[in-house]
């Protein structure tokens, strides 16, 4: 029996995506990847080359959400990749897969993640804390621990699931969390898909908690494991196999963390070396520049993040306006210039996806 | 301005923490320019990006902590004051010298070559390389092809000085030695290509043009046919190994050795570093470690290609340590007709302890050779970093000028080992009286030719565990010490450790011993009972381009000169040696061959001074008259030529080349 994984991105995280794809091929040859794509391919790109380390690809659009260009434009590119796991889930789960698992696109996959089929035997649903082992220094508290308590103990960068009963509970109730409100607002206890989870070891029965060192090994537990090349060639976190690592915020600040918590192990340099490698290795220009589709209005022009939370506020206008990335006509644009313009002011374009 | 610094807490807190020498040191502009250190520090030093101390660095901590930087926060401060104790990390981490390593590692296909031949470089085609080895090779006892990665003739290094000793110990024996490098440089092979390979072409120590590696299997197909054959295999750097196996195949030799002189056979990164900072122990090639690794990704095609040279050429592995050999075998398994251990280098003890003084100085401690991290180097740097202040050590860098790298509390000393200056670091350690050597490798080095000149010098090895032949060096001696990593090392330093053994060392004495360099190659015998070293000069005349033996009586050898016309001057070849490339003890420099007494042509006598000794003879000393080994005489009309000598000189002479080798 096999896991049927799935990941969620942009185009810009294609290449992230396709590293995450040739090692869980090495790790895993008869798991089949799936990717929903929160973008459009545009014309000229062949889907199929751009997709070619995929056994299918999945347009958002065509998920089963209702009124999808509405609910889309609620969302800034984190916000919208994050938000329609659920439903990918769900449609996992409708096409008769047993067990399903999601990797962030920023995962890559090194030893086989020995014992998840056997774990979804006993368990529905399996998560990984950010934290397996508390921390020992106030700074390290406040970088790992404090945060995981702001945006979530569990780092929904993996999450699997077992196609049963508690297993559908689950992917339904989160679906539709995710539908209504899938916001980076941590002022509002929300952040995004992942703090919901925080709920669901009391939600749901049969939620196992992976305490494996070796599994989701990223910045924010570096400070607690200690990554290691074997002489076999083989690779461990705190003795276990290194089962995959979390390259979160490449170039940003996962490079901090990275350097403040390796202290004096090269392995996790030597890591991230290796993938910014592969990254430059699988970039594609035809696509390195690309704006997010859904970033822009119908005539080019940005979407400001303070436009998308005024309009996720009115659920008339999400009602009223069938496409509100058109500008044509009696468009939203022209609604919110004529009654709330102070939310087309900043139009800056939307930071890069690097959320957890 | 100093009254409202003085008064300013932060400032206090900080001032106690700039250690003014180390700033004065390493900031020449603030000593001219006559400001206060903790001062300036805290004025600009900061921003500058300069450090404070051996201890805190101002960059790295801006770096990891971007919240200090964003709030323009003195970093020291910030450490002092609140960073310290919610665990933030003053530097990278102790012995953290891999940091900057990692950064500077290329991806594979930005890894460059290098052309090194000049555009007015001879170009030999096959019959001009022929026409050379052809003339080599009269009257050789044997000729032999050697391959490595530059012209070791230019080149300052450990391989390269040890080529050039095995060129000289066979040329010495009267064998021809062609040495071949690629002339385009690079670090692992020369990717698989139709285009031609330029190789440099160097025989007998001459640099004589380019050739491509095509031309050279032409040249060498049928090449010292009638004679001893031998093909030495040093490095493949820069080479195709299919080429080389082209060559063999035309060459045919009698003896195919392969070198250790790094684990180049298993992977391009030669030393096995992974990511050219830790040791691998050359996992499988597929294996999760070198799929990490830069250059995990060429190795299955490098070990294919490795494998098909050993298939086609039936190499004997030669290793200069038994560590080097197993280390080898563990790391790859390529089908070898034998293998050997022969090491480069021996130490001969000298007389009794010679340095009886009293000496209660600082132990001198010496870093020798390239400042590498390789070599270790980064690891010296965190130890002279790490006992700045206590004055019971002194630092030195030991190097060819070109190699001496700047460091606050180590003073250079320029010196190197060459062929014209065989024993030149082993002096210079031994003139500055160095007590202990540090052998500080992160890899296992095949030899450690440099431990070698520490111990002819007198000085003791502390060497790290990583270290390979090294260390198993260290172990052999009697007061010498392993450390487990870099943090055992410091510890064995700031505990003053080092500085008791350093005392214990001066009580005892030290020893020197002299180098003798083994000529790798030159002196190998498979059976291993062979004694390398003849005083049978091998005589003979060359005349008219060939070979003609004498008949010897006790030590006169009696030539019986062909009637040939327009032969009017003999060659008076012989084996040959250096004195001063033997022994550190002895200054003369000279080639000798043989030490004639007496030299008569058809019975009459041709004195020392005589016109008709005409080149390759030294000024003559009292009773002989020594040739360099390859002496022209002029014989004119005369019929027999005798040749009488003293045997002063012991020869080295190749077991290889000996016709009851197998």
């Amino acid at each position: 029996m096999t896991v049927v994984c799935f990941t969620s991105l942009t185009l810009a995280y294609l290449p992230r995506a396709r590293v995450l794809a040739e090692t869980l091929r090495a790790a895993h040859p008869d798991w089949p990847l799936w990717a929903v794509l929160v973008d459009r391919v545009p014309p000229g790109l062949d889907r199929r080359d751009a997709f070619a380390g995929f056994d299918r690809v999945l347009d958002a659009e065509d998920l089963d959400i209702p009124l999808f260009r509405p609910w889309l434009f609620r969302h800034d590119l984190i916000e919208a990749c994050t938000a329609v796991k659920g439903a990918m889930l769900l449609h996992l789960q409708a096409l008769g897969a047993d067990k399903v698992a999601y990797f962030d696109p920023d995962i890559a996959l090194f030893h086989p993640l020995a014992g998840l089929e056997a774990r979804l035997d006993t368990a529905s649903v399996v998560l990984t804390p950010h934290q397996v082992t508390p921390n020992d220094s106030p700074i390290a508290v406040g970088d790992n621990e404090l945060s995981s308590m702001r945006y979530g103990i569990y780092n929904l960068g993996f999450l699997a699931v077992r196609t049963d009963a508690v297993g559908r509970a689950f992917a339904a109730w989160w679906a539709a969390r995710l539908r209504d409100a899938c916001y980076d607002d941590p002022g509002n206890g929300l952040f995004t898909d992942q703090k919901y989870c925080d709920l669901v070891p009391g939600l749901f029965d049969r939620v196992a908690i992976e305490r494996d060192p070796g599994w989701n090994v990223a910045s924010w537990n570096l400070s607690r494991r200690r990554v290691r090349f074997g002489n076999d060639g083989g690779m461990t976190a705190n003795e276990s196999p290194l089962a995959f690592y979390h390259f979160t915020k490449h170039g940003g600040i996962g490079a901090v963390m990275t350097e403040r918590y390796a202290r004096g192990c090269h392995e996790p340099h030597e890591l991230w070396r290796w993938y910014a490698r592969r990254l430059a290795a699988h970039a594609d220009p035809a696509i390195a520049d690309l704006p997010w589709h859904y970033a822009r209005f119908s005539d080019g022009t940005p979407i400001p993040p303070a436009a998308r939370r005024f309009y996720r506020q009115r659920p008339d206008l999400l009602e009223f306006f069938a496409d509100p990335f058109d500008v044509a006509g009696n468009s939203l644009r022209s609604w919110l210039e004529r009654n709330a313009p102070q939310t087309l002011v900043s139009a800056d374009d939307p930071p890069a996806f690097a959320a957890r | 301005m100093m009254e409202t610094i003085a008064h300013d807490p932060a400032f206090e807190t900080i001032a106690p923490h700039v250690d003014a020498a180390y700033y004065l040191a390493r900031n020449p502009d603030v000593v001219t320019a006559g400001a206060d250190p903790a001062e300036h520090y805290w004025r600009m030093g900061w921003r500058e990006g300069r450090d404070p101390n051996a201890w805190f660095q101002t960059d790295y901590y801006l770096r990891a902590n971007p919240d200090i930087r964003a709030a323009g926060l003195n970093p020291l401060w910030h450490y002092l004051a609140q960073g310290q104790r919610e665990g933030r990390q003053p530097r990278p981490a102790a012995n953290a010298a891999w940091r900057d390593e990692i950064d500077r590692l290329p991806p594979p296909d930005e890894r460059i070559a290098v052309w090194t031949a000049g555009p007015d470089a001879t170009v030999l085609g096959p019959d001009a390389l022929r026409a050379l080895l052809d003339e080599a090779c009269v009257a050789a006892r044997g000729l032999v092809v050697a391959i490595s990665h530059d012209r070791y003739t230019e080149v300052r290094g450990g391989t390269q000085f040890l080529v050039a000793d095995e060129q000289r110990k066979f040329n010495g024996d009267n064998a021809a030695y062609l040495h071949l490098s690629p002339v385009e440089a690079r670090l692992g092979l020369a990717p698989v290509s139709p285009a031609p390979l330029w190789l440099n072409v160097i025989l007998d120590g001459n640099v004589r043009g380019i050739a491509t590696a095509g031309a050279a299997t032409v040249a060498l197909d049928g090449a010292a046919e009638s004679l001893p054959r031998i093909l030495a295999v040093h490095t493949l750097h820069g080479h195709r190994p299919e080429l080389v196996a082209g060559m063999a195949r035309a060459f045919r030799p009698r003896h195919a050795l392969f070198w250790v002189h790094d684990y180049g056979a298993a992977c391009a990164s030669p030393r096995l570093l992974r990511n050219d900072i830790a040791f691998c122990h050359a996992p499988p090639p597929r294996s999760l470690a070198c799929r990490a690794c830069g250059y995990g990704e060429d190795r299955p095609g490098h070990l294919a290609r490795m494998e098909a040279l050993f298939q086609a050429v039936a190499f004997r592995v030669v290793a200069p340590s038994a560590p080097a050999l197993a280390q080898w075998r563990r790391a790859v398994a390529l089908p070898a007709r034998g293998f050997s251990v022969h090491p480069h280098a021996r130490l001969e003890p000298l007389t009794a302890p010679v340095d009886p003084m009293a000496d209660d100085g600082p132990a001198r401690i010496a870093f020798v050779g390239q400042p590498d991290y390789h070599k270790g180097w980064g690891v010296f740097r965190d130890l002279v970093a790490a006992v700045r202040g206590l004055d019971c050590y002194q630092f030195y860098h030991f190097a060819s000028t070109g190699e001496l790298a700047a460091l606050d509390g180590s003073t250079p000393v320029s010196a190197e080992t060459s062929p014209a200056a065989p024993f030149g670091m082993a002096n210079a350690l031994a003139e500055r009286r160095i007590d202990l050597v540090l052998a500080l490798s992160p890899w296992p080095e095949t030899f450690g030719y440099v431990a070698h000149e520490a111990l002819a010098a007198g000085a003791t090895l502390v060497a790290l565990a990583s270290a390979g032949n090294v260390a198993d060096l260290t172990r052999g001696q009697a007061h010498a010490a392993v450390l487990a990593d870099p943090a055992a090392l410091i510890a064995y330093f700031t505990s003053l450790r080092a500085a008791g053994h350093v005392r214990d060392l001066r009580a005892a004495g030290r020893a020197r011993a002299d180098l003798i360099h083994c000529g790798s190659t030159a002196t190998i015998a498979l059976d291993g009972t062979a004694d390398c070293l003849t005083t049978d000069p091998d005589l003979h005349l060359v005349a008219g381009g060939a070979r003609l033996d004498g008949i010897q009586t006790a030590d006169t050898w009696r030539f019986a000169l062909p009637g040939l016309g327009g032969v009017r001057t003999v060659r008076l070849r012989s084996r040959h040696m250096r004195p001063a490339w033997e022994s550190a003890s002895d200054a003369d420099s000279r080639r000798l061959g043989v030490a004639v007494t007496a030299v008569t042509l058809d019975g009459d006598p041709v004195a020392p001074r005589d016109p008709r000794r005409v080149t390759g003879w030294h000024p003559p000393e009292s009773r002989w008259h020594w040739t360099d080994g390859d002496a022209t005489l002029a014989v004119g009309r005369a019929t027999v030529l005798e040749v009488s000598l003293v045997r002063l000189a012991r020869y080295w002479r190749s077991p290889l080349l000996e016709p009851a080798a197998p």
